[in-house]
């Protein structure tokens, strides 16, 4: 009797162990890839796990562990199968990745050196996080601009919030609409209110669209709703 | 088997962004009438082109959604020989919108109708569909929906969405109708198409993709179909741009007209647009000078200068101001005009000159003594003092006064909760002109408000205004004399000191005297308000509104409230059949005689009825719709002077259809026939049925074609000189022919069109017409049109534009 109750505890737990496996691999994309590159100008180059670093065209798939990188005045577009959008500026490289071992699963974009702009749907069972060497992005629906310069990183929100961290002193904080955000190769993490010129500047580098006016909903230090609205120019 | 063929046919969302003709009307003062691309929710601009703008003063434009009876009007804007209007996006609503035009001659007040036959009870309409709900399985990522691609950066990707019923490896893809399925590359959910694998050569200009959801069984469970545009310019790289940017472009434009019997007439025109913009800096300006540009005219030249930043945007020169349309809405103000934008807190303020200055004209002078004999033998004419010295008196016509107009407005709140009020003053120059008659005054105040609740499922909005107009202010306002000289006999002196009190006051805002109105509150004949609540959930969209406008509700800022009028209108639109059926209803009940002084009053109803079917399959659209309208005062049909009673029945068809067939084809068949039965004495019926019959093709070769078929019989009332009501038929039949051909990559365009109208009118148009590129930033365009009159001269236009972009 207790040998068939092991047995049977024993069979539970196989089948929970493939339930949970089968889960697992039914959240994560089987063959889907993660992104497509929508538009390179003038030219970028892609590395892959099979392939070296060659020239990327509008189409191209890009995978887990994948890498773009863009040279002088280019840019590559990169769409994401949900229609989140990152902009890989000029001098720039960066690295996709998934991650599904957490309770969500997570897009990387690891930043490696340079800037992209991001307009990210809002998520529901997704997340993305954008990372570099200094310090960690964790993002669900938000437009902005990320910068991973020598001395410290920039992130600027234009919509949403994002919750930023610094890998050297492991603190973070929450980067809203309007907010510039640094994390520093020292470990310091701070923000304050980004410029007008500095939002329209991370709104061109995210949404590229000609014309387009964002509204965006900022509070000042009583708590007070203001509004700002920008008008970007390609 | 779900294998498209090439040929296959495709049902897509008709009319969708394409420029519509609509049908070849006869007009001796409108050559064609178009309307830019129609999407529900969508502004539309209508177009009109005029044969001979020296003769047209101006072109207003009437429309109602479907389900109301009453159309609203809208002054079209002229340059040059287009006359356009921008219909607002809430009153597009499928299945069709209806409008036409009203031509005013110059010096006259009598419109002539586009269409000319019957246009109130049988207009021109813009059909349009339901926009398409979301995809439950696709996800499109490129080209984006209605968006705009270079042919380098061209390829067609979506995914698919896992379900259980779901057969993702039946999917079907087709661009411009063929089946390009097998040159698809699918990697897991997602299908890559690019197009030099299909060897497909796609052109400049719209073009759609179709895709095919197929179930496990075999059924079509879903077709999505999305349309974009290939650009043939370079498309700019994205990056951050810094400092100043600039652009521009002049036009030069010379035409010559010879109309009938009339000496040619040349029109000069130039225009020149420039833009600026630094940062969040932007300015625009625009300077359009004409010859047409007289002082007996109201101004034909415009010119304007804008510049804005986030917070504040300032417009100098002849702008187009836009407040509640109770009080204002697209009336050109010359002058200033600006906008606050604190987030929560807006301030809009105008101000400038609605109409300019124009004297009038000197007929004859006479001595006083003279002036009973001339009054008697001219009574309608305008006579003043001419010279008080020797009391010599002048016969004149009217001139216009200079009248000058402040609009400010601060509005709390949101884009999608607010509270608006909006002043308006305005007042004519009594000095500006010596020939002139009664100087008038005006004055409104309102407010307005909106709320969307649940992400815009419902919405509440409403507006009201009460408006003061004196319709003669040459004396000014009373003073305390005449006033103790009228308020007299039962009046007591603590009445006629009241009456002062009150005139002290009000004089501040508007002129005081016995030419004010409103001048009693009863019935309050000034107050104009309207308030709607839409609910739009599920797949059903409810509207209802009620409005009344007050007998002498008045605003010069909005020439075109229906004074006198009180009611609700109520429609409803539910999608039906997985959205391949779309039902429409509405009603509408309207009352005048609000102030309570007519004889009787007249009740308006209104019934709709349309069904619009977009199949999931080869069949084409259709729409069917039915419209009652009738008017009822009460009093005995035997009464020929008061008495209203008339049923109008309409049925409209329209069926769409495209296909492909080396080339995109699109199809259109409408027959649309209204009887208006008059049963009082006057028996003023009417019938008219119009069938139209149209292809507009473009080809893989550049060349595009439009055939356009009319037939139109009408019959109509006319009164004989005993003063007896007969009918009489107008009947004709118009053929439209017209080929577009490019040439060279595009750098040489060539246009012909032959247009026959046979019947009772007798009119044959030919035209031909061409534009070459010198370069990609200078262009020209040469078009010459004979127009052959059946019944007068023919008419021959030519007309050379050159333009550069710089």
């Amino acid at each position: 009797m207790k040998i068939f109750k092991q047995l049977f505890v024993t069979l539970l737990v196989l089948v929970a162990l493939c339930c949970s496996m089968l889960v697992t691999l039914g959240m994560r994309p089987s063959s889907t890839p993660m992104a497509l590159i929508m538009k390179v100008v003038p030219e970028v180059v892609k590395k892959t796990a099979n392939t070296d670093w060659t020239s990327a065209v509008a189409s191209d798939q890009l995978q887990g562990g994948d890498q773009v990188k863009t040279a002088k005045k280019a840019l590559a577009i990169l769409k994401f199968m949900d229609k989140s959008i990152v902009r890989v500026h000029e001098q720039s490289q960066v690295i996709l990745n998934a991650d599904a071992s957490g309770p969500r699963f997570t897009k990387v974009v690891d930043l490696n050196g340079g800037v992209f702009g991001f307009d990210i749907k809002k998520q529901t069972d997704e997340r993305y996080r954008f990372t570099s060497p200094t310090s960690v992005a964790s993002i669900r629906g938000t437009t902005g601009k990320f910068t991973d310069h020598s001395q410290n990183d920039t992130l600027v929100v234009v919509e949403g919030l994002v919750n930023l961290k610094n890998n050297v002193s492991n603190k973070d904080i929450d980067v809203a609409a309007g907010f510039i955000g640094f994390s520093g190769r020292d470990g310091l993490l701070s923000s304050r209110h980004a410029t007008p010129e500095e939002l329209a500047d991370a709104s061109n580098a995210a949404i590229g669209n000609g014309g387009k006016e964002l509204n965006i909903e900022m509070r000042d230090s009583k708590g007070n709703k203001k509004n700002l609205k920008i008008k970007i120019k390609q | 088997m779900h294998i498209a063929t090439r040929g296959r046919a495709l049902s897509v969302i008709a009319l969708l962004g394409v420029v519509v003709y609509a049908t070849a009307q006869i007009s001796d003062k409108i050559s064609k009438v178009t309307t830019g691309p129609v999407r529900q929710g969508q502004p539309v601009t209508i177009e009109a082109e005029l044969i001979n703008p020296a003769i047209v003063q101006r072109v207003e434009v009437a429309y109602r959604p479907f389900g109301e009876q009453t159309y609203k009007r809208m002054e079209m804007s002229i340059v040059g020989n287009i006359a356009s209007a921008t219909i607002p996006p809430d009153q597009m609503i499928p299945p069709f919108l209806e409008y036409y035009l009203l031509i005013y001659p110059q010096n006259s007040t009598t419109p002539e109708t586009y269409p000319l036959e019957n246009a109130d009870g049988h207009p021109l309409r813009v059909t349009m569909e339901e926009a398409q709900p979301v995809s439950k399985y696709i996800t499109v990522l490129s080209p984006e929906e209605q968006g705009s691609v270079t042919p380098d950066d061209l390829f067609i990707s979506f995914t698919v969405r896992k379900d259980t019923i779901v057969d993702s490896a039946a999917t079907q893809i087709l661009v411009d109708g063929a089946n390009v399925t097998k040159f698809a590359v699918m990697s897991g959910d997602l299908f890559i198409l690019r197009p030099e694998n299909a060897s497909l050569t796609l052109s400049s200009g719209d073009h759609s993709v179709q895709v095919e959801i197929y179930s496990r069984k075999n059924e079509l469970i879903e077709r999505y179909q999305w349309n974009f545009k290939i650009t043939g310019g370079i498309e700019a790289p994205v990056m951050v741009q810094k400092g100043w940017q600039y652009g521009g472009s002049l036009q030069l434009e010379t035409r010559n007209e010879k109309i009938d019997t009339l000496p040619g007439q040349p029109y000069n025109r130039a225009t020149l647009l420039g833009n600026a913009s630094n940062g969040n800096f932007h300015a625009r300006g625009k300077i359009y000078v004409t010859n047409e540009e007289q002082s007996h005219r109201q101004p034909q030249d415009r010119f304007s200068l804008t510049a804005e930043i986030p917070e504040l945007r300032l417009g100098l020169g002849d702008l187009y101001p836009v407040y509640p349309d109770l009080i204002m809405n697209g009336l050109r103000v010359r002058g200033v005009s600006g906008e606050l934008s604190l987030g929560s807190f807006d301030l809009a303020v105008s101000s400038g000159q609605l109409l300019r200055s124009i004297e009038g004209n000197l007929i004859k002078t006479f001595p006083h003594d003279s002036l009973t004999e001339e009054q008697g033998r001219d009574p309608g004419a305008s006579y003043r003092l001419y010279r008080p010295g020797d009391s010599l008196w002048a016969k004149y016509t009217d001139g216009t006064y200079a009248r000058n107009l402040f609009v400010i407005r601060p509005k709390f709140g949101t884009p999608s909760s607010f509270l608006g009020f909006t002043f308006l003053k305005s007042k004519d120059d009594p000095q500006s002109i010596f020939f002139g008659d009664k100087p008038e005054e005006n004055l409104v105040a309102g407010s307005d408000f909106f709320i969307s609740i649940a992400n815009h499922t419902v919405e509440l909005n409403g507006q009201a205004a009460m408006s003061a107009t004196n319709k003669d202010i040459t004396n000014g306002t009373f003073t305390d004399q005449q006033i103790d000289s009228t308020f007299t006999g039962s009046d007591s002196a603590s009445d006629r000191r009241q009456a002062r009190n009150v005139k002290k006051w009000l004089s501040h805002f508007i002129t005081v005297n016995e030419n004010l109105i409103p001048l009693t509150a009863k019935y309050f004949p000034t107050l104009a308000y309207e308030g709607g609540i839409s609910i739009n959930a599920a797949d059903n969209a409810l509207r209802f509104n009620y409005l009344r406008h007050g007998s002498s509700f008045e605003s010069f800022g909005q020439t075109f409230v229906r004074p006198d009028v009180v009611g609700f209108n109520i429609s409803d639109r539910q999608r039906l059949v997985r959205n391949s059926l779309l039902l429409s209803l509405g009603y509408e009940r309207l009352n005048d005689n609000t102030a309570h002084t007519k004889a009787a009053t007249t009740t308006s109803t209104t019934a709709n009825i349309g069904i619009s079917y977009f199949p999931q399959s080869e069949l084409p659209s259709a729409t069917v719709a039915y419209l009652f309208a009738s008017d009822d005062n009460g009093i005995p049909t035997a009464d020929s002077t008061f008495s209203v009673d008339d049923h109008t029945n309409r049925v409209v068809v329209q069926l769409n259809k495209d296909f492909f067939y080396y080339g995109r084809h699109q199809t259109m068949l409408s027959v649309s026939t209204s009887v208006r039965d008059d049963l009082t004495k006057r028996n003023l019926d009417t019938k008219n049925t119009s069938i139209s019959l149209g292809v507009t093709s473009n080809y893989q070769i550049p060349l595009q074609t439009v055939v356009n078929l009319l037939v139109s019989l009408n019959t109509l009332p006319t009164t004989d000189l005993a003063g007896h009501t007969t009918s009489m038929s107008r009947n004709y039949t118009t053929l439209f022919l017209r080929g577009l051909y490019r040439l060279d990559g595009d750098r040489i365009q060539l246009s012909a069109t032959v247009s026959p109208t046979l019947g009772d009118v007798g009119r044959t148009l030919l035209d031909g017409g061409a534009q070459y590129y010198f370069t990609k930033r200078i262009s020209a365009v040469a078009d010459l049109s004979l127009y052959l009159n059946k019944d007068r001269d023919n008419d021959l236009i030519g007309s050379l534009i050159v333009r550069m972009d710089l």
